[in-house]
């Protein structure tokens, strides 16, 4: 099969929910804007948002689980749209999800060891042999004992739990994952080991992830590509290497002020920020940013700013950038 | 005299004998922000609602003091009690969406605390209604009085529960985990009113949150619980410039900076019903001493101020505390 440079590839995609008011009247409210990226292999991308602004409704547009009103969505340079079935069904085990609540995202009356199965089974092959010496090896790689194949996801605790999730993603040798905020319902240590987890698994077997997080220093960690999103809308794009030393967004250099580095030398709270995230039901016509941005111009009103190349390595949608 | 001071407090499951929160003393200045630090079910929350003596369903209290300003809370009656919550201690919790009364207005919800501790007419108490919410820095504020909690934002959800709080001019605030459900930028926001709050009216804060940016900022003082007890308790600054306690360490070092993890703790945090009978961190320890097998460590003073619960400081049960 001929296979393209990039594991996904979303271009100007559209993605609008529908809500009823009260008063059973439809209102109409856009997730996403024209919203365009590129998942090369062996690339983490970090997502960092607040609540709203479509990190989630992204994600689930790179797995499929939603279809965008506008726009196009591409499994390795094939358009989903004209696939076929067989294909469609050959591809999909290649791109695979973790989420954020391990306590809702395994089934409970699956023991481990079904639970690891049943997508072997399902993409791989139905032979419970070899999926069994596969599950033991994975559950060995995610730092689990073979003992818990017979055990009931009560009975692990949280870390393992994400670490069983993990192991699932993984049963079907995929080549992306979707990893939706993998840490924020997990302790600060546990964190930090599920973390140097996934970087292993990145290191080792080049896979690449899609991670949605709205802790920057998770995001920091993992990725290689930052993204950072607002009321449905990228506002930047930037590669991590060059993000400590190069000018930002406004909303960038935002969500910078309000993080508290515990390891910053100068303390925060200087009062600089006001307001938070407008509703998406009532979209600004300009800039998504204009009700909070400190260096708004009357044209931001008027006009959205695109997505505009800085340089090989970053991407802002600002006027005065 | 210190305004706060919890001595050997102890709470724990009603049907089994076993403490949930373990001989849990430290004092407060007035004006002071302690912040506590834990990872779930070490009994960080728990002592917190044990402030107010507030407790989930099934847990009691066992043995211990808590006096607010000289007053013994646990050797009050129910109705003295309740002229203490909300007067001279109150809380806010997590999530404001659910801490608040869905089909009440903020407006009622602030006067039902004045109804309770303050004698006034309705005038009087609807200008304080109002005073309170432009205090936590809600604009027009009369038109929010009128709001239920589902037509406010989360941000201002949290500003009207500070309101609430304030209404009956506490001096002691107990804070659980206020900004674990908020954005970051709104996360500063409440920071920033509490920190002001606490500077303008010298109201003591008891900050209990997982976050160690939020603790290093926010807190004068820093307590970290492991496993139902205090293991290291200092000034904020001694906390992270030079931490003692192995677990403390080990918390600043698995916090990602500058894109590096420096140090990861393995295993998980003990069960408290198959605690050990020695050092409850033995098993995570990296360096575990001989000692902490068999026999708990007392908290001990290792200078300025600075209590630590580790045998490597020294043994000080040969001293006779405990």
């Amino acid at each position: 099969m001929e296979m393209s440079q990039f594991l996904v590839e979303i271009k100007n995609v559209w993605k609008s929910y529908e809500i009823r008011s009260f008063w059973f009247k439809k209102q109409k409210f856009y997730a996403l804007l024209d919203v365009s990226l590129k998942i090369s292999k062996g690339e983490v991308i970090g997502i960092l948002g607040e609540s709203g602004c479509g990190k989630t409704t992204l994600g689930k547009i790179i797995l499929d689980l939603e279809k965008p009103d506008k726009g196009e969505v591409f499994w390795f340079g094939k358009n989903l749209k004209y696939i076929s079935r067989r294909e469609y069904k050959s591809l999909r085990s290649k791109i695979q999800a973790v989420f954020q609540d391990p306590y809702s995202s395994l089934n409970p009356r699956y023991k481990i060891k079904d639970i690891l199965l049943e997508p072997y089974f399902i993409c791989i092959e139905n032979n419970k042999k070899k999926g069994l010496e596969k599950a033991k090896e994975l559950l060995n790689q995610v730092g689990l004992d073979q003992n818990v194949l017979n055990e009931y996801p009560h009975a692990l605790s949280g870390g393992q739990r994400q670490r069983v999730a993990l192991a699932r993603a993984l049963m079907v040798s995929p080549d992306l994952i979707v990893l939706d905020e993998p840490t924020s319902a997990l302790d600060m240590t546990i964190q930090a080991q599920i973390l140097e987890l996934l970087k292993n698994f990145k290191e080792k077997i080049g896979l690449s992830y899609f991670l949605i997080s709205h802790s920057l220093p998770v995001v920091f960690y993992l990725s290689d590509w930052i993204i950072i999103m607002y009321l449905g809308k990228i506002v930047e794009i930037c590669k991590k290497e060059i993000f400590n030393s190069v000018d930002h967004h406004p909303y960038t250099l935002m969500l910078l002020e309000a993080h508290l580095d515990p390891f910053s030398k100068k303390p925060p709270f200087e009062k600089k920020i006001k307001g938070e995230v407008p509703s998406a039901l009532f979209r600004p016509s300009g800039c998504v940013f204009y009700s909070r941005c400190k260096e708004r111009q009357k044209m931001c009103l008027k006009k959205s700013p695109k997505l505009r190349k800085i340089n090989n390595l970053q991407y802002i949608a600002c006027f005065k950038r | 005299m210190p305004f706060l001071e919890v001595k050997d407090l102890i709470i724990g499951l009603k049907k089994m004998n076993i403490p949930l929160i373990d001989k849990v003393s430290f004092t407060l200045e007035k004006g002071e922000i302690l912040g506590i630090l834990g990872e779930s079910g070490c009994g960080k929350s728990l002592t917190g609602f044990s402030l107010l003596r507030l407790f989930p369903s099934g847990v009691s209290y066992y043995s211990g003091k808590v006096l607010i300003d000289n007053i013994d809370l646990y050797s009050l009656s129910e109705k003295e009690l309740s002229k203490i919550r909300g007067k001279k201690v109150a809380i806010i919790l997590q999530d404001p969406l659910s801490s608040l009364n869905p089909v009440l207005t903020i407006g009622e919800q602030i006067a039902e605390v004045l109804k309770h501790h303050f004698n006034l007419n309705s005038k009087n108490r609807r200008k304080r209604i109002y005073e309170l919410l432009k205090e936590v820095g809600i604009s027009e504020p009369e038109i929010r009085a009128k709001s239920y909690p589902h037509q406010l934002s989360g941000g201002l959800r949290q500003r009207a529960m500070i309101a609430m709080a304030l209404a009956g001019e506490p001096e002691l605030l107990v804070a659980d985990e206020p900004t674990t459900a908020l954005d970051l930028t709104l996360q500063i926001q409440i920071l920033e009113l509490l920190k002001d709050l606490n500077q303008k009216k010298s109201l003591t804060i008891v900050f209990i949150s997982h976050d160690l940016g939020v603790v290093r900022w926010i807190s004068d003082k820093i307590a970290v619980f492991y496993a139902g007890e205090i293991v290291e308790i200092a000034s904020t600054e001694e906390v992270f410039n030079n931490p003692l306690h192995p677990y403390t360490q080990a918390l600043i070092e698995s916090y990602p900076r500058e894109g590096k993890i420096r140090k990861i703790l393995k295993g998980s945090p003990v069960n408290l019903l198959q605690k050990p009978s020695g050092c409850r961190y033995f098993e995570r320890c990296e360096n575990p001493c001989k000692e902490g097998k068999n026999i708990h460590p007392d908290l001990i003073n290792a200078g300025k101020n600075h209590w630590v619960r580790c045998f490597k400081y020294g043994n000080v049960s040969v001293f006779g505390r405990n």
